[in-house]
């Protein structure tokens, strides 16, 4: 086999549609000391090609009793049995299986036994923590539940400490609402387009269907910025933009730079008030203006 | 507090994917259930597009995740990224479960009822944005094949055929069956390089 009969072969190898003897032929070739014509990068872009086919299926959740299974399968089987058991278990009490189940296995939540300024930080932390996946939110959730009554009527430190977790949570709130929006059929979903210059910027619209349908932005790789605002507009036809809410920075955009996730979400009164041509970010000084200042994004709802 | 929010906030995404491996690896469970959360739809979809059958498929997905316990720290990251890694193993269960069944007509029957699963939710809203774009992506160029193409590429990965099975199966001559694999990989390629991907 030469480089050319091996790249006319190579789709059909990355697709598993070889017969074994070409199969074994093709990967001679590859292991054969070269030089070769790029039949490397030809079985790299054909293999990268058919990773993608499966983002073409919309997903499919399992239900409840796979996890289980799941579970009880790692209990049962190899020499592992006891530690997969503890770290299963574990995970199950992690996921808010069932509330006020006690928890077990290695504990994840450090602070339990810490007061005041460290307690609320790890809350607030964990609180984060949970945007790794749902299971966790469930359980952090609690536990900031529980860290939040206690804390509640403390000191101005404290009560700062309340306020931020206090942030926290409504973003969680609506970040879950982002999500049950866009598993209902009719959502559409907008991409912004950067304005010249800001091109670092990305952010999606997330609208739902009907008179009554909510619109949630949310942007990535925005950068905390001291005094200033990303504030959201609502633009129809040639009317000045109208003022529809905030995005808040979240994970990675802190006091020491870098970039992170913000959400916000339409005034739902803003939306309410007619159809919509157009959504658009700018940054605003704190407080935000009544006509945008600097425009990072738009996103056209028609066209 | 926002600092130490920012330190501690996971990445979300393929880093993300990858510290939840190397957890796994270590024998943390938790890990293992927040890749589930994650994945475990993509992983479902894909086992339920080549079984056409809910329960077979979701065995299929218990038998992923058992495996990812189990191999974790056989990852590669260099080989593709860890989701790629997963779906390779629902879709050669899957495929493997497809060819020891006794009768195909059962999956024949059942494919309308796949059809009508709901999206589900995915934990991460700007994840599930980001994937829904590259659905609508993927099934375009899809769709903009033609259809004997795009017949012979999902024959091929979904149900595990080789160009000679293809051929059996469609009725095609085999060499007709290996010019459309060819042929259509690579306008598959040339379509989502167009948009920067892959």
């Amino acid at each position: 086999m030469n480089c050319a009969e091996f790249q006319e072969l190579a789709a059909a190898l990355a697709l598993g549609a070889l017969e074994a003897e070409e199969r074994a032929a093709c990967e001679r070739h590859l292991a054969g000391e070269g030089p070769h014509a790029g039949c490397e990068e030809a079985l790299g872009r054909a293999r990268a090609v058919a990773a993608r086919l499966p983002d073409a299926l919309p997903p499919v959740r399992p239900g409840d009793q796979v996890w289980r299974a799941i579970e009880a399968r790692l209990r049962l089987e190899g020499s592992e049995t006891e530690a997969a058991a503890a770290a299963v278990a574990g995970s199950r009490a992690g996921a808010g299986a069932g509330a006020g189940a006690p928890r077990r296995g290695r504990s994840w939540w450090p602070v339990a036994a810490v007061v005041g300024w460290a307690a609320a930080a790890a809350a607030a932390a964990a609180l984060v923590w949970v945007w790794q996946g749902r299971a966790e939110l469930e359980d952090a959730a609690d536990e900031a539940e529980r860290h939040l009554t206690s804390l509640r009527g403390a000191d101005t430190a404290r009560a700062d400490c309340v306020r931020a977790l206090d942030a926290l949570r409504d973003d969680v709130a609506l970040h879950r609402d982002a999500v049950a929006l866009l598993a209902e059929p009719t959502t559409r979903v907008v991409a912004f387009a950067p304005q010249p210059g800001k091109a670092s910027y990305r952010a999606s619209a997330i609208v739902g269907a009907g008179e009554h349908g909510r619109a949630i932005v949310l942007a990535s790789a925005v950068a905390r910025a001291s005094g200033k605002a990303y504030q959201l507009w609502v633009i129809r036809g040639k009317a000045p933009p109208v003022p529809a809410g905030f995005l808040r920075v979240l994970d990675g955009g802190g006091h020491g730079g870098g970039t992170g996730m913000a959400i916000g979400e339409i005034d739902p009164a803003v939306l309410g008030a007619g159809p919509a041509d157009a959504f658009a970010v700018s940054l605003e000084p704190d407080g935000g203006s009544e006509s945008p200042t600097e425009v990072l994004l738009v996103g056209a709802l028609k066209g | 507090l926002l600092g130490l929010l920012g330190i501690v906030v996971a990445a979300a995404g393929p880093g993300r994917d990858l510290a939840l491996l190397e957890r796994i690896a270590r024998r943390d469970g938790r890990a293992l259930r927040a890749l589930y959360e994650v994945h475990s739809s993509r992983a479902l979809a894909v086992a339920l597009r080549v079984l056409r059958d809910r329960a077979d498929a979701e065995d299929v997905v218990q038998e992923t995740f058992v495996e990812v316990w189990k191999r974790a720290a056989e990852y590669d990251p260099a080989r593709g990224s860890a989701v790629a890694w997963l779906v390779t193993i629902a879709r050669t269960r899957a495929i493997d479960r497809l060819r020891a069944r006794a009768s195909l007509a059962r999956a024949e029957g059942a494919a309308a009822n796949a059809q009508l699963e709901l999206p589900a939710a995915a934990p991460e809203a700007l994840e599930v944005v980001e994937q829904r774009r590259a659905r609508e992506r993927i099934a375009a160029a899809l769709e903009s094949l033609p259809a004997e193409q795009r017949r012979a590429i999902e024959l091929a990965y979904y149900e595990g055929l080789t160009h000679r099975e293809i051929a059996a199966r469609t009725g095609d001559p085999l060499g007709t069956v290996k010019t459309r694999v060819r042929l259509g990989m690579e306008k598959l390629a040339a379509l989502l390089q167009k948009e920067g991907r892959p």
